[in-house]
């Protein structure tokens, strides 16, 4: 019998179970499966959830890699208690000594890297390089294992003297990683980064503890307790769920590491992962049916769950992106509005001088200061002298619309009658409408003097353009003009009614709009700018005033009223 | 250009590739050569396979 078959023949007679479906072999303690399965397939669907990511850079891959190489780590370590050819225990031991100082080199440079900002300085890239060097010259030879421990049914390798190197290593990166964390949340003021780090470096710090105790105990142990010292160790797996949860509250939370990942998927997964790992190790039928259904039931509410949330999500996100448009779409649109008024008020400026040298001019024509004019001359010169004038006033609305638009309009406040003020205006006014057939009225009744506080020449703009307009649009009958007062309420009030072409309600409640006139006002007034109301109303607002237009409908005529706080 | 090789990215590269070769030698002593020794129980003796 050769050496090989002595060993089989009399592993053979340790009575021990050859493992089925890789993991499971009744020598196998529950527990333990459950140990090792729980986190090795929590981690190894973290990593392939990353994997299917679109966007990823090299914190995410690292991320892959790191929990790709603990269910790797995992898996082969319980295939390791469960086997019993001593050339696979010999060569998956092996194995997990390269693995295990990996799985602390990625994480402690993951932690390094995130902390740091993404600019690892490069001589500590090469400290991280060449540490793992002597793993992988000694990694097949008598200093990774000595020999198959045959002595008793334990099926254990002695360890060499790399393991003093891999554990020393595994120390040195804790504390590197502790450290360096400490250095750069000194250094930074970002206050959700530095949350976002030191989540990672606890959830790292409790995961690489965990998982080298165990196996420095193991390591230590194995001599005076045998198999037994190893079986501690194997709780430390569960440091890998903990880490995962600090990465994926880091993820969901800080939005760290450039991918998306929600909140849901994770718990969803991490649920299922849990309860499919009760499946494997149940004991009983009737706990494997019970566990299959719920395992259904999360795998099915999950994906509704995850489904409903990405929609959430997406929604949440086109939100945020038209409101970042609209933000800068609105700053444009005030910019072009800026520009626009600043262009009329220049334009406006640069109409008014010739104007006023046309009007004076056509004036004096009209007049005969420059010698007689024939009969038909002198109602040329003044239709010239009118157009003029009637220009002259479109000019000063524009202006007066780009100084309020501005915030540019300037007020000069007084106390003073508003009843005189009214009655002058309809005196100077008389004239022009007795021409046009108009009769004009002023009635006042005023208890307590219709004292008002406003600046007196914006107030009296107010008034003139208030009655100008409803002689525009009246062609006969009747304009009055009421001041009374409600010393009640402390209000004064000025009321301008007419007789002429009235409002429909639509337009009642848009006239005092920019460039907004009355649907039939063409008919009779073919002239207006629609900005004599305007400018009217936004004048009032500033002094605060107020005006009002009330119509019973088209041709029944319209009343505009002015509304002033009362002095005294 | 040489100083290409002074790059981490190239150490990196490097490790990967002897790492590989370590692992390649790894299965090939254990699983094909079956080359380590063995710890007895009675005996208290090594013996190579």
């Amino acid at each position: 019998m050769t050496p090989l078959e002595q060993v089989t023949a009399d592993t053979l007679q340790c009575l021990w179970e050859a493992p089925h479906f890789l993991f499971f072999s009744t020598e196998v303690e529950p527990l333990v499966v459950y140990s090792h399965l729980f986190p090795g397939i929590v981690a190894l669907i973290f990593s392939l959830v990353l994997l299917f990511k679109r966007e990823k850079d090299l914190e995410v891959y690292l991320l892959i890699s790191l929990s790709f190489l603990f269910s790797l780590f995992a898996l082969i370590d319980l295939r390791l208690w469960a086997l019993l050819d001593p050339n696979e225990i010999m060569f998956l031991w092996s194995l997990l000594n390269y693995i295990e100082p990996l799985i602390y080199l990625i994480t402690a440079y993951l932690v390094l890297h995130y902390a740091f900002r993404r600019s690892i300085p490069t001589w500590i890239e090469y400290i991280f390089g060449l540490s793992y060097l002597p793993i992988i010259i000694f990694g097949p030879t008598k200093l990774n294992l000595i020999a198959y421990d045959y002595s008793n049914c334990d099926r254990l390798a002695v360890e060499g003297a790399l393991l003093n190197y891999v554990y020393s290593l595994e120390i040195f990166l804790i504390v590197l990683t502790v450290l360096s964390a400490f250095f750069t949340l000194k250094k930074t003021t970002d206050s959700k980064g530095s949350k976002a780090t030191i989540f990672l470096v606890i959830g790292s710090i409790l995961f690489l503890t965990a998982l080298s105790s165990g196996n420095i105990f193991g390591t230590l142990f194995q001599e005076s307790l045998g198999e037994e010292s190893w079986k501690f160790g194997q709780y430390g797996l569960f440091g890998m769920p903990i880490f995962l949860g600090a990465i994926i509250y880091i993820i969901v939370k800080f939005n760290a590491f450039n991918t998306k990942l929600l909140g849901a998927q994770a718990l969803v997964l991490t649920l299922s992962a849990l309860v499919g790992s009760l499946i494997l190790i149940a004991q009983s039928t009737a706990t494997r049916i019970v566990s299959g259904f719920t395992l259904f039931f999360v795998v099915v509410f999950g994906i509704f769950l995850i489904r409903s949330v990405k929609k959430e999500v997406k929604l949440r996100e086109q939100i945020e992106e038209l409101v970042v448009t609209l933000d800068s779409a609105n700053e444009k649109l005030k910019v072009l509005d800026k520009m626009k008024s600043e262009f009329v008020s220049i334009a406006s400026h640069q109409l008014r001088s010739p104007l006023t040298s046309v009007r004076g001019y056509a004036s004096m024509l009209a007049e005969g200061s420059y010698g007689k004019l024939t009969a038909k001359a002198q109602e040329v010169a003044e239709r010239i002298a009118d157009s003029a004038k009637y220009m002259a006033l479109s000019v000063e609305d524009y202006l007066n619309v780009s100084r309020i638009e501005a915030g540019n309009m300037k007020y000069e406040y007084s106390d003073f009658s508003l009843k005189d003020i009214a009655e002058k205006i309809v005196d100077e006014l008389r004239p022009v409408g007795m021409k046009k057939g108009l009769v004009m009225v002023f009635r006042s009744d005023c208890d307590a003097g219709c004292m008002v506080h406003a600046d007196i020449g914006k107030t009296r703009q107010v008034i003139m353009n208030l009655i100008d307009n409803s002689m525009k649009y009246t062609p006969k009958g009747t304009i009055t003009v009421v001041a009374h007062d409600d010393v009640k309420k402390k209000k004064m009030y000025i009321t301008i009614q007419d007789t002429g072409v009235g409002m429909s309600k639509g337009t009642q409640s848009e006239v005092f709009e920019k460039f907004v006139r009355a649907k039939n006002a063409n008919n009779v007034n073919v002239t207006g700018t629609g900005l004599g109301l305007f400018v009217a109303k936004k004048m009032l607002d500033d002094m605060k005033g107020k005006v009002t237009a009330e119509s019973e409908g088209e041709g029944m005529g319209s009343t505009f009223t002015i509304e002033f706080p009362l002095l005294g | 250009m040489y100083m290409q090789i002074l790059k981490p990215r190239f150490l990196f590269i490097l490790l990967g590739v002897l790492l590989l070769i370590s692992l390649a030698s790894l299965y090939y002593r254990y699983m094909v050569l079956n080359n380590y020794e063995i710890y007895l129980a009675d005996q208290e003796e090594e013996e190579n396979i």
